[in-house]
């Protein structure tokens, strides 16, 4: 049936909502360990500016992206394994890069939200006002 | 069957009257029974009202949408009220956490972040704070009006001095800045304000260096007039950041040069001041040298910053903006609009439900007069929606008796109101290419007002509504222009192709952007 030209409609695959993208980040921040949180946060909070202006540069290259990467290792922020992992993933046609850092980007600063939200959430409650009264 | 029941008749209501039971009302019945049969009936007529009511429902998911925006923006308002610490990802991730964790999302606001990737830095600051002061405003026209620099004017002694006041999102909210250079006559204030920074005075004396002979009138524009009380004449200043202040010798005091070009001040790193990155772009003067910071050029940076988050703002509501103006369109090109379409189409309402129909023949139509009298009800409709849409058409009653009168309607001409939802259709598609092209230029935000005045030059609006024209009024066009070689032909293809790389008209080819 799929490939029947004759098909009024060809079957379309359905179009995710792009609330789903902020749910699976909420998951997975869910998912974090509470010790954890401060690195993931401190780590996301680094590298989602530098991600966001790569990916506002209509002219990206290739070469930008490594060698921002070379630069997030260099001052310790990045292990070094994850900035192989990202150029790795990197699209080869030079024309996606810019796309794929834009999804990358939402992503890290939806994830940078997502983490504070949850570091907020776990830290010990301040005395409330009748409570110090009492 | 219960024995209860005979006939058809409920034989135990007489038994129940009096209790206290509330008896059905058999007129209420057939009412609503009527009613029901009336609404199943108009959907059968009229498909289309069932679009209309999901049309209603979207723009109250709309409105929804918008009221959480706005509260997200309300939240974030205290990022802006340290104009001294500039808003970055860091600080803007940490107010949105909070308001996530206080159960307000916040993703569509994250989403329109990730729609514009910018680093940390001057123009993220300067975006946000705009985008903050646009979006905690409930009302459209104050949305606006937050960044938008104000009209006004105050009072300097014997004169009005026009002026301009920074509006919420700007780096110097509140801050007044002269129109046109200052203009000031007889004893002036301590300092004299010209829009690009201020001319010391003492006593009413200027301190400055006076250009010492008359101007022509081309250089007085770039010149600033202080009234000099002793010689009866004024004197003229560069219109440039702080004056010079010169000693006796005609050295430079302060670090100015006592001639020609003046560099603005240096701003220091955490200093108040306007942040590099709605300095003015460098404009050459009309000597050949080149200024840094020509008199309102520092406004000039701010505006263009301001205007770009607004067109930004317009371009992330595209969609919602853009499909009440086409529905308009498809409606208008089969209603009778005009002197008389509406008791024309109230007949026809009429027609449709009575014997009367055999008359129908009477009445001019190539469709049917239902499907004629449909498409009045939508123009109406959707007409009405641009009009509310309109500035000033949610405010008040009058404000959007004024919208409708500015917008299409159905109560002009059918041509006239095809034509102007159609150029309506063809700016508001304008726009959107033209806000597209700008991102994809790369350019600093400061830049956005010049692009944008080059830009819209090189465009010919008529190409943006190109696939609305019928065939003849596309061959009229083109034989218009005088041939495939002329300039005229020329600029309206290149706008034809600009409007389908940014996808706001469909490739006649078919093939996919």
């Amino acid at each position: 049936m799929a490939n029947n030209p004759l098909a009024s409609r060809k079957p379309v695959a359905p179009q995710q909502h792009p609330g789903m993208m902020h749910a699976r980040i909420w998951q997975q921040v869910q998912q974090t360990p509470p010790d954890d949180l401060a690195q993931k946060t401190a780590q996301t909070g680094f590298v989602t500016p530098i991600l966001g202006a790569l990916a506002g540069d209509p002219n990206v290259t290739r070469k930008d992206v490594i060698k921002a990467a070379a630069d997030a290792v260099g001052s310790g922020k990045v292990p070094a394994t994850q900035a192989v992992a990202f150029i790795s993933q990197m699209p080869t046609d030079p024309t996606k890069i810019q796309a794929w850092l834009k999804g990358l980007y939402g992503a890290n600063f939806s994830a940078l939200v997502h983490l504070k939200a949850a570091a907020m959430r776990q830290a010990p409650a301040q005395p409330q006002m009748n409570e110090v009264q009492q | 069957m219960s024995g209860a029941m005979t006939g058809g008749v409920d034989a135990s209501i007489p038994l129940q009257a009096g209790k206290g039971v509330q008896q059905p009302n058999p007129l209420q019945q057939i009412g609503q029974f009527a009613q029901t049969a009336n609404a199943l009936n108009d959907l059968k007529l009229f498909p289309l009202r069932q679009q209309q009511v999901q049309q209603q429902v979207q723009g109250g998911q709309l409105g929804l949408t918008n009221a959480t925006n706005a509260a997200v923006y309300q939240g974030l308002l205290p990022l802006t009220l340290d104009k001294n610490k500039p808003i970055t990802h860091d600080s803007l991730s940490t107010w949105l956490a909070n308001l996530e964790s206080a159960g307000i999302p916040t993703h569509n606001i994250v989403n329109m972040l990730a729609n514009s990737p910018q680093g940390d830095g001057p123009e993220f600051d300067a975006i946000w704070r705009g985008r903050i002061a646009a979006g905690s405003q409930t009302d459209a026209a104050q949305a606006l009006g937050a960044v938008t620099p104000h009209a006004g004017s105050v009072d300097v002694g014997p004169a009005i001095q026009p002026t301009l006041t920074a509006p919420a999102g700007a780096t110097n909210p509140g801050a007044v800045t002269p129109v046109g250079g200052a203009f000031v006559k007889g004893v002036g204030p301590q300092y004299v304000n010209t829009g690009g920074g201020n001319v010391p005075t003492n006593n009413g004396q200027p301190t400055g260096v006076a250009i010492p002979n008359e101007p022509s009138p081309a250089d007085r524009n770039q010149l600033v007039q202080v009234w000099n009380p002793q010689k009866k004449a004024f004197d003229y200043y560069p219109r440039v950041g702080v004056a010079p202040m010169v000693n006796g010798a005609g050295q430079s005091v302060n670090g100015l040069p006592a001639s020609g070009r003046i560099q603005p001040p240096a701003v220091q790193p955490g200093a108040s001041g306007p942040s590099p990155d709605v300095q003015a772009p460098a404009t050459p003067l009309a000597g050949g040298a080149a200024a840094t910071s020509p008199l309102g050029s520092q406004q000039e940076a701010e505006a263009a910053v301001q205007h770009l988050g607004a067109a930004r703002e317009r371009a992330n509501n595209y969609q919602s903006a853009i499909f009440p103006i086409e529905g308009a369109l498809t409606s208008l090109e089969g209603a009778d609009t005009g002197k008389g379409g509406e008791v024309l189409n109230g007949i026809r309402s009429y027609l449709g439900d009575t014997p009367l129909k055999l008359f129908n023949f009477m009445l001019p139509s190539s469709l049917s007069d239902q499907q004629r009298r449909q498409a009045f009800d939508e123009a109406q409709k959707y007409t009405t929606g641009m009009a509310i849409g309109g500035p000033g058409g949610a405010r008040s009653d009058a404000g959007n008796a004024a919208s409708i009168a500015a917008n299409p309607n159905v109560h002009i001409s059918n041509a006239a109101a095809l034509a102007v939802t159609k150029s309506i259709l063809a700016q508001r598609r304008m726009d959107q290419t033209g806000t597209l092209a700008f991102n994809n230029s790369g350019l600093p935000a400061n830049q956005y007002d010049r692009f944008m005045n080059t830009w819209q030059t090189q465009q010919d609006p008529r190409a943006f509504a190109i696939d609305k024209m019928t065939p003849e009024d596309r061959a009229a066009l083109v034989k218009s222009f005088g041939g495939p070689k002329t300039a005229a032909y020329q600029k309206f293809k290149a706008s034809v192709q600009s409007a389908i790389n940014a996808g706001v008209i469909p490739n006649p080819s078919g093939a996919a952007q």
